[in-house]
């Protein structure tokens, strides 16, 4: 329905006034056309296409480019941008800072950079030689202060990525998902125990009201990871049960978050991994052979309509 | 003839609009909640999340129902296929319609996700019948016709969407499957497109200007989408030079030449430029979008057969010029000027959104442990597909 028909019809049925009908109609009238996401995309579009550019013109012209001087370029577009971010920035605040978007954007471009520099002089020098984990450790120590100082939530999600794959965790969640081969014991209750971490420093920050806007992000990583860490775990190890508790608790802690919250997100993801551990859990009772197709058939059919009506009734059960 | 009620829909409709006067801060909470109390008692809208959540959990009750439906009638049918498909696909579909019509008259669901996926379910069982049925007996062309029908009586009843979409897909196919039968038909299949593609366009403007149009709302903005994409289809120069290549069965490459060159290179050129300019001129965010889509596609036909530099510099300049604009206007339009703006606009769909993207980001650029023998270590260049070359 266009605004017009939606006041009109409003109006006739006497819930809103003649004044407010008219000052409505006239606001929707002038309303400016916001090209905010439009403008975004062609920024991102055009930033991809220039790295993918550059960086098959500096592969191609290595030799007479020469090292130092790429180094230096990039260095010199790194410091660039932070300074623009730095000088520009707002006073510090534990609450959420208002930047404007173009410091965001130069603090994510040199934050960015930053990643590149180290990959190049790493690939070209051995900066770091054989010690890895300092090259991915390195990127967290420098982004977690600047995510804190300049309140950028896209720079929080890197350094939390960078903290993960210091650990030899792959955080992002496509990743997770579709290479989720934690490939040791040890791995696993890694990832468990870092994305309880990230959960909690969450939970803490909103308690504390410490940059509490941050919560969402810290849980959106942290609650996944430990998730599918802990379903990984139940799927390859022989301690089921203790994994299947720790799905349960995160699960349940989720349900509880996205009430509180009406994040709602937190709660499909609970649903899914909770009810894929439960799916799981009870392939291990022994069915009779001959009716094991009926049973697993009609499992699907009734817990599918129950998970349904939880979902459909969910306010009402949270209630209590 | 309409599957939901109107006036359920109109409700949801008034909602929508009044929330967003709630964003834009045009109506103080107070009068929002007033209006609101007229509307929402019975009308049930939860959060877009678990919506996605009952219709994943509708859809794997749907296939399970279908298992089932399996397990006790298969052994009935043990040597007439025909007769098996026939009676399954009609039990199926019947089952789906009357869950879909139930959740609709005594739950009121509205598009909450579970009518949604029964609907479906509903139709996909209808076409695998026809499918299997009369495959063997009627041309590809009729099939097609009598699903797209189908597809027609469901959107009209129902309004939804994807199925409206397909709708227009099906008859796409039909349309194109019959000029195929004949060298005329090949020749002409471009600008026959172009005509059908105009015509459900404007017929979707017709139908936009009628009494009951708010209840085919979405439905229409889908269809009006994609009848702009397929004019755009039917007059792409990559588009017909291949696809008559295809059509004619010759696989050597480069394809043919067409007849009528410059005519489709006007078109590929026009078009999106057309649609730009409509797009801003009429506000209207939809055709916008296809514009700056197709006009990305008429780059990529330029390139295909004309490289006139080498493609790092295209995508370098590229990138500047593209950074350049958006620069320029995010600066430009801080202010409303000539009826635009830069204004950021919420949505919780889109939350977390740039933190995962980044996230990816991240994880490709970070140095990477090269892959080592030793186990728990794996991570690097490969990910999880790659591991066969070092692991077989």
């Amino acid at each position: 329905m266009t605004a017009k028909q939606v006041i009109e019809s409003l109006h006739a049925k006497g819930l809103l006034s003649e004044e407010e009908a008219r000052r409505l109609t006239q606001e929707e009238k002038a309303r400016p056309f916001s090209l905010f996401y439009e403008l975004r995309l062609l920024l991102y579009l055009g930033i991809v296409l220039l790295c993918a550019g550059l960086g098959t013109l500096v592969y191609q012209h290595l030799d007479s480019l020469g090292h130092q001087a790429i180094v230096g370029f990039i260095s010199l577009a790194m410091f660039g941008t932070f300074a623009y971010a730095y000088f520009h920035r707002k006073a510090f605040s534990w609450d959420e800072v208002h930047a404007s978007k173009l410091e965001d954007f130069s603090l994510l471009a040199s934050a960015l950079l930053f990643l590149i520099l180290e990959g190049y002089v790493q690939y070209q020098y051995r900066l770091f030689g054989e010690r890895y984990e300092l090259a991915t450790f390195l990127p967290a120590l420098v982004f977690f202060p600047c995510a804190y100082i300049f309140d950028h939530r896209g720079v929080l999600a890197m350094a939390i990525t960078a903290l993960a794959s210091w650990l030899g965790i792959k955080i992002a969640p496509v990743s997770l998902w579709w290479t989720a081969n934690f490939s040791s014991f040890s791995l696993i209750n890694t990832a468990i125990l870092l994305g309880i971490a990230l959960a909690t420093v969450g939970i803490l920050s909103e308690i504390y009201q410490r940059k509490k806007h941050f919560t969402f992000t810290y849980l959106l990583f942290g609650l996944n990871l430990a998730t599918v860490a802990a379903l990984v775990g139940l799927f390859q190890y022989s301690y089921h049960v203790t994994y299947a508790v720790v799905v349960a608790i995160l699960a349940l802690f989720a349900v509880g978050y996205a009430r509180r919250t009406q994040a709602y997100q937190f709660l499909l993801m609970a649903v899914i991994y909770g009810y894929i551990a439960f799916t799981y859990c009870l392939s291990f009772i022994p069915l009779p052979t001959d009716l094991d197709a009926w049973l697993i058939v009609l499992y699907f059919i009734f817990s599918g309509i129950a998970v349904i009506a939880f979902l459909l009734n969910i306010k009402r059960i949270l209630k209590n | 003839m309409k599957g939901y009620p109107s006036a359920f829909v109109e409700q949801l409709a008034i909602i929508r609009k009044v929330r967003t006067w709630q964003e834009d801060k045009k109506l103080s909470a107070t009068q929002v909640g007033e209006l609101l109390a007229h509307y929402s008692n019975d009308l049930y809208q939860p959060n877009v999340f678990i919506k996605i959540g009952l219709f994943l959990f509708t859809g794997l009750a749907c296939s399970f129902f279908t298992s089932l439906m399996f397990l006790i009638f298969a052994p009935a049918f043990t040597n007439s296929f025909e007769q098996e498909t026939l009676f399954l696909s009609t039990v199926l579909s019947i089952s789906f319609a009357i869950a879909l019509e139930y959740v609709i008259r005594v739950k009121h669901f509205v598009s909450v996700g579970i009518d949604n996926a029964l609907l479906y379910a509903c139709l996909i069982t209808i076409f695998y019948g026809v499918n299997m049925l009369l495959g063997a007996y009627l041309s590809s062309t009729t099939i097609l016709l009598g699903m797209a029908l189908i597809a027609l009586l469901a959107t009209i009843r129902y309004g939804d969407s994807l199925v409206g979409g397909a709708t227009l897909f099906l008859f796409t196919c039909t349309l194109i499957s019959f000029l195929d039968r004949y060298e005329l038909g090949k020749t002409l299949m471009p600008f026959i497109t172009m005509g059908f593609a105009a015509a459900v366009y404007w017929l979707v403007l017709y139908c936009q200007k009628r009494e009951d149009a708010f209840y085919y709302e979405t439905c229409y903005d889908f269809l009006e989408v994609m009848s702009l994409l397929l004019f755009y289809s039917g007059g792409n120069y990559l588009i017909v030079r291949e696809g008559n290549a295809l059509l004619h069965d010759i696989y050597s490459k480069p394809s043919p030449q067409i007849a009528n060159a410059p005519l489709f290179y006007f078109f590929t050129l026009s078009i999106p430029l057309a649609y730009l300019f409509f797009g801003l001129k009429k506000q209207n965010r939809l055709i916008l979008g296809v514009g700056g889509l197709t006009l990305a596609f008429s780059i990529f036909t330029y390139r295909y057969y004309f490289a006139i530099m080498p493609i790092e510099w295209a995508l370098t300049l590229g990138g500047v010029a593209l950074i350049a604009i958006a620069l320029f206007f995010i600066r430009y339009l801080k202010i409303e000027r000539g009826g635009f703006i830069d204004k950021e606009q919420h949505g919780s769909l889109t939350q977390g959104l740039t933190e995962i993207a980044l996230s990816h980001l991240v994880q490709d650029v970070l140095p990477k442990q090269p892959t080592k023998g030793e186990e728990g270590f794996r991570g690097g260049d490969f990910g999880g597909s790659g591991a066969g070359e070092d692991y077989q």
